[in-house]
């Protein structure tokens, strides 16, 4: 199995995805600050770090270009993979499906890992850079970084609908277009308020404040059902589905 | 006599329709089985079941002793194969994606470059695989159905794309795998002419079943026809090829 991650991460190095990606996370957090940072009236201009991690930037960042990038990332992984054949060709190595499935998910969850880290490191150095009175502590940081972390959570359940669309559809456009239909979908039940919690991106799109105390334990219990019922049909689903093409 | 392929009573069923309808057979080792039907006759479907990409409706295929749905690993370690059009990563090199099988297998560096010279592709090795003609993928799907050292190799359509020089170096080194390692080759193909130059038995297959199978000389001799192309059109009860 690590071996198939290797290989995961060789494809990715070597199409240039991850030089990509970083330019695109990295890019992505700045231009979002830039544009914080110039509109006056937008949003509330707080001057301190916390108060522009919680009511400014990093929010839009985690709550739509993280898990759009997630979802391209995984009907990447998956579903260009089965259309072009790739799927077919490593099932015919000594490999189990359930290895190949597992490896690939890992790969997903550390790529979840690793735009949450870089989206929060570009934000944070922005953030204590336009912190005018300077007094932006460790303590500070990193409180706000489980909040930010325990937000891209929700990153999973979206990430994993996506791939579970491919391993039906086989297909990269149709597995996108799925992914992004249930993210905006989720994202617009999020705003509905009462039950919101039920959302697969519920954790993305709530609030850093409801998570200072205020969260419902259901939501937790949520989360975590989501990612265990995905993960689980996602791999009976493959184990079971025979390979055509 | 080992069988080193067994296959019993395979069927699959898809929506009600029988796709494969009790197919047996049974390979030894070092033969060159060569599979035959038209369009839609069920063969990559079969090569699919053996493989383990489909799961067969009922019946079991057995690879080196190993079942290839319960112990799918162990059977496939000793299998090389090429299913339809090979598959390959078009912004990597030749070499670059056949080392991504060499890692998965722990298979030494020098064996791509052994089989890279095998299908003549040395010298263009570090191209980027999208810049490849048919033919040399085509070459580089061998490459890696030979890259882990397997006692069975399947290939659907090999020569497909290849030029009649290429054909015949294909056809060459199948043969000479066959007779000095004792590599088992099943070949599907079109063409029957490739087949009957290459292959010691044949098995035609039509509407999902088994029309006929034995070694080639028997089965052409045996039916008063001179070759096999004769005697596919008289199995398959057809006036002509196409």
């Amino acid at each position: 199995m690590v071996k198939l991650l290797k290989i995961e991460f060789r494809k990715m190095h070597n199409s240039g995805l991850f030089l990509a990606g970083f330019a695109v996370v990295t890019l992505i957090c700045l231009g979002i600050s830039a544009i914080e940072l110039s509109a006056k009236g937008f949003g509330i201009k707080e001057s301190s770090y916390t108060d522009f991690m919680i009511y400014n930037a990093t929010f839009v960042v985690v709550k739509f270009f993280a898990p759009l990038l997630m979802v391209l990332l995984a009907a990447s992984v998956w579903g260009s993979e089965y259309a072009n054949g790739m799927t077919k060709t490593f099932m015919l190595c000594k490999c189990s499906k359930s290895q190949f499935y597992i490896s690939k998910n890992i790969f997903l969850l550390i790529m979840c890992a690793v735009i949450s880290v870089l989206s929060f490191g570009v934000l944070t150095a922005v953030g204590i850079i336009r912190d005018s009175a300077g007094n932006t502590g460790a303590g500070d940081v990193w409180n706000m970084a489980k909040v930010y972390m325990l937000s891209a959570a929700g990153l999973i359940p979206i990430t994993l609908i996506t791939v579970l669309a491919s391993i039906f559809l086989g297909d990269f456009q149709k597995s996108f277009a799925c992914g992004l239909v249930v993210l905006l979908l989720s994202i617009a039940f999020d705003s509905v308020g009462a039950g919101s919690y039920l959302s697969p991106t519920h954790f993305l799109s709530c609030s850093p404040l409801t998570f200072y105390g205020t969260e419902k334990p259901i939501s937790y219990a949520v989360l975590a059902a989501y990612i265990v019922i995905l993960y689980l049909v996602g791999l009976f689903s493959f184990r079971k589905k025979d390979i055509w093409s | 006599m080992n069988n080193i392929i067994e296959v019993k009573n395979l069927c699959k069923t898809i929506n009600k329709t029988e796709i494969i309808n009790d197919i047996s057979f049974s390979v030894a080792k070092g033969d060159i089985l060569g599979f035959l039907g038209p369009n839609g006759a069920g063969k990559s479907t079969t090569i699919k079941m053996m493989l383990g990409l489909v799961k067969p409706t009922k019946g079991k295929v057995e690879l080196c002793g190993y079942d290839i749905v319960n112990s799918r690993a162990e059977a496939l370690s000793k299998v090389g194969a090429m299913v339809e059009a090979p598959a390959f990563y078009g912004y990597m090199t030749g070499y670059q994606n056949l080392e991504l099988y060499a890692d998965l297998y722990g298979i030494d560096k020098a064996r791509i470059e052994e089989v890279l010279a095998l299908v003549h592709l040395t010298d263009d090795k570090n191209k980027k695989v999208k810049k490849y003609s048919l033919g040399m993928k085509q070459r580089l799907g061998i490459a890696r159905a030979f890259l882990n050292k397997p006692e069975i190799i399947i290939l659907d359509e090999p020569t497909n794309g290849l030029d009649p020089v290429g054909i015949i170096e294909i056809r060459q080194i199948i043969m000479a795998l066959a007779e000095s390692q004792n590599v088992t080759f099943i070949i599907c193909s079109h063409i029957l002419g490739e087949i009957a130059a290459m292959c010691n038995k044949v098995i035609i297959i039509n509407k999902g079943r088994i029309v006929s199978y034995g070694p080639v000389n028997e089965l052409v001799s045996g039916a008063g026809c001179n070759t096999l192309e004769e005697y596919y059109i008289k199995a398959l009860g057809i006036d002509k090829i196409g």
